[in-house]
C-alpha cells in the first residue's frame, strides 16, 4: 500500500477519534446516574428548596437600654422556703431518683450530661469582670486580627492542625471564656451524634483540598446547635443533604436543600450551620474552579436507638 | 463534548500513550479491512485464467494478465509461472520464498495491533497505580476517615483503566479476526498454487522421449 494512503488512512482515525470524542455524549453516557437516575426525595418533592441569602431587612424593634434605679427594691431570696415551688428549696433538699429506673419502649435520655445551666459559672467580681472583659475584647481583636492575616494566604495542612489545637479549650492554662454564640444547651448528649466523617464532597479535587476541607468542617462543626429534643432527650433524629457554592472571596451563594428526612427542625440547624458559617476563608490562589461546589451531608442520629 | 474532554484530561499523562496507541490500532483496522478483502487478494481474473490454462502455449498470456494485477496472489503465480521450465521441485522451492513473502505482507501490521490489545490494558493499569498513589498522598494529609474524596480520587484514577480497556478489547478482537482472515486467504493462495504446479508438472515433458 502506498505511503499516501497509509497517511490518509492515519488521517482517517483521527478523524474518527474526534467524532467519537464530539458525538459521545449522544451516543454513549459514561454517567451512570443518567442512566439509572436516583429517584426524586419525597421530602425534597420535584424541585429543590432554593434558600435566599439576601439579608432580611432590618425591621426589629428598637431596643431602650433601662437602668436599675439605685433606690429599687430589692428582696433577697430567702435562705429557708419549705414550698417545693422554689428553686432555692429544691436546690437544697434534691429528690433523688430511685436507683434503677423502669425502662420502656419509648426513647429516653439517661439525664447524664454537661450542662453550662448546671454547673453555673462562680460570680465574678466586677472588677475582674471588667478586666476579664477587656481581655476578652483583646484577645477577639487579636483574633480577627490573625484571621485576617490568615485569609490572606492559603492554609497549610499544618496551620490548620495549630489552628485547630489553639481552638480546643487546654485544661491548666487559665480561665476558659465561654463562647459568645455557645447557647446554655449542651449538645453532646452521649447518645446523640452528628456525623462529620465524610459529610463534605466537592466538585473537584484537583487541589491541594485537604487543609480546606478540614478548617470547613470544623467551622460548620461550630455552628451545629440542635435542637433539645435531639441533643438531650434523644427523640429526633435525621439527615440532611445541602449543597451550596463557594466563591474565591469565600462568599456563600446558591445553598439548596438537595434532601433531607427526619425532623425538619434538623433540616433547620443543618442549613443555619452553613448560613452562620459564612463567610468561608478564601480560596487558595491556585483553585482550578470558578467556584468550590459543596455537597454536605448532615447525619444526625441516636446510638443505641431503640424500637 | 466539553464533558469528555474533562474526562480524559482527569485520567493523566497516560491518557497520552493510550490515545495514541488507539489511533495507531483504528488505522491498522481501517488498512486491513480495505487490503484484507477477497476480491482484492484472490483476483478473478488471474483465477479465471489459472482455470483455463490447457497448455504450455497458455503460460504467456497467464503471465501478461498477472503482471497487470499486483498483490500476493498475482505475484506468487506470476512467480511459478515465469519459472515453470525449472525442475517441479525448484519450482516449488521458488513458490514457497515467494509465498513467504507474500504472507509477510499480508500479515503486516497485525503485530503492531496485537502489540496495542495488549499495552492498552497495561498503560491503563500503569494510570491507575499512578492515581492510587495520588489518593495515598490524600490519606497521609487527611486520614482514612474521608471516604468521599478517596472513592473521589479512585475514581479519577479509573478512567485510565476504562480507556485501556476500551482500546484494547476492540484491538484484541480486531486482530484475531484478521489474523484468521489472513490465514484463510493464504490458505486459498496455496489451494491454486498446487494446482498450478501440478498443471505445470502435467505439461512438463516426459523425460527420456
Amino acid at each position: 500500500m502506498e505511503a499516501k494512503v497509509k497517511r490518509q488512512i492515519v488521517l482517517l482515525s483521527i478523524l474518527l477519534h474526534i467524532l467519537i470524542l464530539a458525538f459521545w455524549d449522544s451516543f454513549i453516557q459514561l454517567d451512570i446516574t443518567r442512566i439509572f437516575p436516583a429517584p426524586p426525595p419525597a421530602a425534597a418533592a420535584s424541585s429543590p428548596l432554593v434558600f435566599d441569602l439576601a439579608q432580611p431587612a432590618q425591621n426589629n424593634l428598637p431596643r431602650e437600654v433601662i437602668a436599675t434605679p439605685a433606690d429599687a427594691k430589692i428582696t433577697p431570696n430567702p435562705q429557708k422556703a419549705d414550698f417545693l415551688s422554689d428553686k432555692n428549696a429544691l436546690a437544697r433538699n434534691q429528690v433523688q431518683p430511685p436507683a434503677a429506673l423502669p425502662l420502656g419502649d419509648a426513647p429516653y435520655a439517661t439525664g447524664d450530661f454537661p450542662s453550662h445551666d448546671l454547673f453555673p459559672q462562680p460570680a465574678i467580681p466586677e472588677k475582674e469582670s471588667a478586666a476579664a472583659g477587656a481581655q476578652l475584647e483583646e484577645k477577639t481583636a487579636d483574633a480577627d486580627k490573625s484571621q485576617a492575616e490568615a485569609d490572606q494566604e492559603p492554609l497549610s495542612g499544618e496551620a490548620v492542625d495549630s489552628t485547630l489545637a489553639q481552638a480546643k479549650p487546654q485544661p491548666g492554662r487559665g480561665k476558659t471564656l465561654p463562647r459568645p454564640s455557645m447557647p446554655g444547651v449542651a449538645h453532646d448528649h452521649p447518645d446523640t451524634q452528628v456525623a462529620d466523617s465524610g459529610g463534605l464532597s466537592f466538585n473537584t479535587y484537583n487541589w491541594d483540598f485537604a487543609p480546606y476541607m478540614l478548617e470547613l468542617k470544623e467551622r460548620i462543626r461550630r455552628n451545629i446547635f440542635p435542637p433539645i429534643a435531639f441533643s438531650q432527650l434523644g427523640l429526633i433524629d435525621g439527615n440532611t443533604m445541602l449543597r451550596f457554592k463557594i466563591y474565591p472571596s469565600g462568599e456563600l451563594r446558591d445553598l439548596e436543600l438537595l434532601a433531607y428526612e427526619g425532623h425538619h427542625s434538623l433540616m433547620e440547624t443543618s442549613t443555619t450551620a452553613i448560613k452562620v458559617s459564612a463567610p468561608f476563608r478564601k480560596l487558595p490562589g491556585n483553585f482550578p474552579e470558578p467556584y468550590l461546589q459543596v455537597t454536605a451531608k448532615f447525619s444526625f442520629f441516636i446510638k443505641n436507638k431503640r424500637g | 463534548m466539553k464533558n469528555v474532554w474533562e474526562f480524559l484530561v482527569k485520567g493523566g499523562i497516560c491518557m497520552i500513550p493510550l490515545f495514541l496507541c488507539s489511533v495507531a490500532g483504528l488505522a491498522i483496522v481501517i488498512e486491513k479491512f480495505i487490503s484484507l478483502q477477497r476480491r482484492k487478494i484472490i483476483v478473478p481474473e488471474v483465477v479465471s485464467v489459472l482455470e483455463n490454462i490447457k497448455g504450455a502455449n497458455d503460460f504467456p498470456l497467464a503471465v501478461s494478465i498477472c503482471e497487470k494485477h499486483h498483490g500476493p496472489f498475482a505475484n506468487i503465480i506470476r512467480s511459478t509461472l515465469e519459472n515453470h521450465n525449472l525442475p517441479r521441485e525448484e519450482i516449488k522451492e521458488t513458490l514457497l520464498d515467494q509465498g513467504r513473502q507474500e504472507v509477510h505482507q499480508l500479515e503486516k501490521g497485525l503485530g503492531v495491533l496485537e502489540t496495542v490489545a495488549g499495552i492498552g490494558p497495561l498503560l491503563g493499569l500503569l494510570g491507575t497505580v499512578l492515581g492510587i498513589l495520588k489518593v495515598f498522598k490524600v490519606i497521609s494529609v487527611m486520614g482514612v476517615g474521608q471516604a468521599t474524596s478517596l472513592a473521589a480520587g479512585i475514581s479519577e484514577a479509573l478512567i485510565t483503566t476504562i480507556a485501556g480497556l476500551f482500546i484494547g478489547i476492540p484491538a484484541l478482537v480486531a486482530y484475531n479476526y484478521f489474523s484468521s482472515r489472513a490465514d484463510a486467504l493464504v490458505l486459498e493462495i496455496e489451494k491454486y498454487s498446487n494446482r498450478l504446479l501440478n498443471k505445470i508438472s502435467s505439461f512438463a515433458p516426459v523425460q527420456g522421449k
